[in-house]
């Protein structure tokens, strides 16, 4: 991708996903507010970046568009853009008109009524117009009204479970060669990254500016220590997250997508807390903004499985085989 | 901080060189004990590292008319990696490879390059580091040891603790204060390299917690050094000593000291079909954190390599790397120890011995924790 795609991205995230509009979403205020920003969005063609260009797209590879999505969760974007990018590329590939929305990616759970398809918790569902669902033999799209959302619990929070009669289906893909489960696990990675960055930066900037005993609590090796932890989590993860996103094409590879997330969420429940610790009772106050973006860590770190359950998958196939160093196995199945 | 922090691929020449080194350490390292293995890169044995030197494959990145492969700092990782999964003993080369051997080539004069670095790509001189002394320790600016100016080259007087194998070495490169005194600081230190068999110098070998007398005293009363003992500017060792932390800091040993370990518990792992939910969780987090770590020192040896000081980022990989080697043998112990019903094989254990004794030294060796960290926060803008 080149720099013009992701300067263009930053500064309209930086307009237009402001605190103000953020806080105006979880309050259920802002939904004029959203279409609008999500119409800019949709004109930028930031949403068929990995359509085909034979499509009517860009045909970019997933790690072009990484510093979008990375910027995205830098800007804690309430529109499942990332997600959207994946789906447009996933429908157009199938031949499937694309649907004008937002549209969320998850995986079916097997509860529930066999003419009903039930999701688990899904990050930014309660802005999306549509979602695609995973049931394991194959992706249906449907259309999201207020109805089929159970919103979860929390303040503030955007995700919401799905349920939907399959009837409703709009369009049955074929399974993806990798699943939804993996991709969106990949999205919620790289948005958890780009969230860090910009909580360990508030966070440096407060350490520098609070002042107390008579100077900068940034000044105390107690503080530079917590940040120096802090600085080490996030950059193993956004490591972990370039390793894991592929050069061409949007489907990545599930080991290497499960290291992403394990770092990833790993990494936020370290830097939240940090974060906070530093902002001392300021980070928990309502009209700060440091809360919203440590909320969302927290439902980023649990979507689409967190790092017990990535770690699981990821241990179950290094067990597997039947000899070999561990870094035999990260060298010629994790390492690009 | 994070916009040098690219993903970078080793590349397929220096990967290519895998192979041979593979099949050369299976065949050199045969009949070496599980035990041995766990000491990692604190494992001496001259014989092998005058074999590894006949491959050529000491002093890689040294120029040809120096001896040297002439190869990057890719292939020295790829080696290195191989070195350190294997568990061959390293020691007597180590440093000699990973720092001295660069110190000379950077900064050294053509006399000394000529008389030091082929030695070094034979196997034939082993450095110790002279950093560390009695009163001395992370605050290494306050140096005592001093070499004085006379009319033939300098008179050393002092002492330097905790060197590695510094009682079978044959060189030193020292850190030392050659004019002003212990308050001045930064100002006035050099580096001298000092031949251990010199009258005056005097070698006390102390043994470490697992039983090696790995490390030692060596004091210096008198010892007349030529003036070509200087290396690089003198008042220069401090900017010198920094530079050469960098190439310490970021290797793959600093993520791999407990890998022969994590090896061999798999190997248990796989061979007694234990394989249940939470081994399964806790053998994935461990490989996700090694793949990261690796990942992150792919990406500075990169940085190493497009001729970048990467100190803070060196810094902050040897921190959170050493972490991750002193969380092995606490990790399997629990691990082991969770089925108290069943008893692992004697390798795993001795190696797990060891490890778990000698781990406190990961984060003490090249840098402590609290001096890294202080690092990482100039870094980040806080000091």
């Amino acid at each position: 991708m080149d720099d013009m795609l992701e300067n263009m991205a930053a500064r309209l995230f930086a307009d237009r996903s402001t605190p103000a509009l953020i806080r105006a979403v979880e309050a259920g205020t802002g939904r004029d507010q959203f279409t609008g920003l999500w119409q800019e969005i949709v004109a930028t063609g930031l949403c068929d970046s990995l359509v085909d260009e034979g499509k009517g797209g860009s045909g970019l590879g997933f790690a072009e568009i990484l510093p979008v999505i990375l910027l995205s969760g830098r800007f804690i974007l309430p529109l499942a853009l990332a997600e959207t990018m994946v789906a447009r590329a996933l429908l157009a590939d199938a031949g499937v008109s694309v649907p004008d929305g937002p549209i969320v990616l998850a995986t079916a759970v097997s509860a529930g009524a066999a003419d009903r398809i039930e999701t688990g918790v899904i990050p930014l569902a309660a802005t999306a117009g549509f979602a695609l669902i995973d049931d394991g033999a194959g992706c249906d799209l449907f259309a999201l009204n207020p109805a089929d959302l159970i919103r979860a619990p929390g303040r503030g929070s955007l995700s919401a479970q799905v349920s939907v009669a399959r009837s409703t289906s709009l369009a049955r893909l074929p399974t993806p060669l990798v699943s939804l489960r993996v991709v969106a696990a990949l999205l919620h990675a790289a948005k958890l990254s780009g969230a860090m960055k910009r909580l360990l930066a508030m966070t440096v900037d407060y350490g520098n500016t609070r002042v107390q005993f008579g100077r900068p609590i940034g000044k105390f090796q107690a503080i530079q220590h917590q940040l120096a932890v802090m600085a080490e989590q996030v950059s193993a993860a956004a490591i972990a997250v370039e390793a894991a996103s592929p050069e061409t094409g949007y489907l990545p590879d599930p080991l290497r997508v499960a290291v992403a997330k394990e770092r990833t969420s790993s990494a936020a429940a370290i830097v939240g807390a940090i974060a906070h610790a530093v902002h001392g009772a300021m980070g928990i106050s309502e009209e700060y903004d440091l809360q919203l973006f440590t909320r969302r860590l927290q439902d980023w770190r649990v979507a689409d499985g967190s790092e017990s359950y990535w770690s699981g998958l990821l241990g179950r196939a290094v067990l597997a085989e039947k000899s070999g160093s561990v870094i035999d196995f990260i060298r010629t199945r994790l390492a690009t | 901080m994070f916009d040098s922090l690219k993903l970078t691929k080793i590349p397929e020449a220096d990967e290519s060189l895998r192979p041979a080194v593979k099949a050369f350490l299976a065949e050199q390292l045969a009949g070496l004990s599980a035990e041995r293995r766990a000491r990692s890169w604190m494992g001496h044995d001259p014989e092998f590292s005058r074999a590894l030197a006949q491959k050529g494959w000491v002093g890689v990145t040294l120029p040809r008319d120096y001896g040297g492969a002439a190869l990057g700092y890719f292939a020295r990782f790829v080696i290195v990696e191989e070195l350190l999964i294997s568990g061959a003993p390293v020691a007597a080369h180590w440093i000699s490879e990973r720092q001295s051997g660069p110190l000379i080539l950077h900064y050294g004069t053509e006399v000394q390059r000529q008389y030091y670095l082929p030695r070094i790509c034979r196997g034939e001189a082993f450095f110790c580091i002279g950093m560390s002394e009695p009163d001395s320790g992370s605050d290494l600016a306050s140096v005592k040891t001093r070499a004085t100016r006379t009319d033939k080259g300098w008179t050393l007087n002092g002492a330097k603790l905790w060197s590695s194998y510094s009682t079978k070495a044959t060189h030193m490169i020292a850190l030392v204060r050659t004019s002003g005194a212990a308050g001045d600081r930064h100002e006035g230190l050099s580096q001298v390299i000092i031949d251990l068999k010199l009258p005056g110098v005097t070698t006390r070998p102390i043994s470490d917690l697992s039983g090696d007398p790995h490390f030692s005293e060596v004091h210096f009363a008198n010892v007349e050094l030529g003036e070509d003992a200087l290396v690089g500017k003198e008042g220069d060792g401090w900017n010198q000593v920094r530079a050469e932390l960098a190439f310490e800091r970021s290797g793959p040993e600093r993520l791999y000291s407990s890998v022969v370990l994590f090896d061999l518990w798999l190997r248990y792992l796989r061979g007694a079909g234990i394989n249940d939910d939470a081994t399964a969780a806790l053998v994935g987090s461990m490989t996700s954190r090694l793949a990261a770590l690796r990942s992150l020192s792919i990406s500075i040896t990169g940085q190493l390599v497009r001729g970048e000081r990467p100190e803070t980022l060196a810094a902050l990989l040897k921190d959170i790397g050493t972490e991750f080697e002193q969380a092995v043998p606490a990790l399997v112990a629990d691990h082991l120890a969770s089925r108290p019903d069943e008893v692992a094989d004697p390798d795993l254990l001795a190696a797990l011995a060891y490890v778990a004794a000698m781990n406190p030294a990961f984060s003490l060796r090249g840098g402590t924790r609290e001096i890294l960290r202080g690092m990482i926060a100039r870094g980040l803008g806080l000091r």
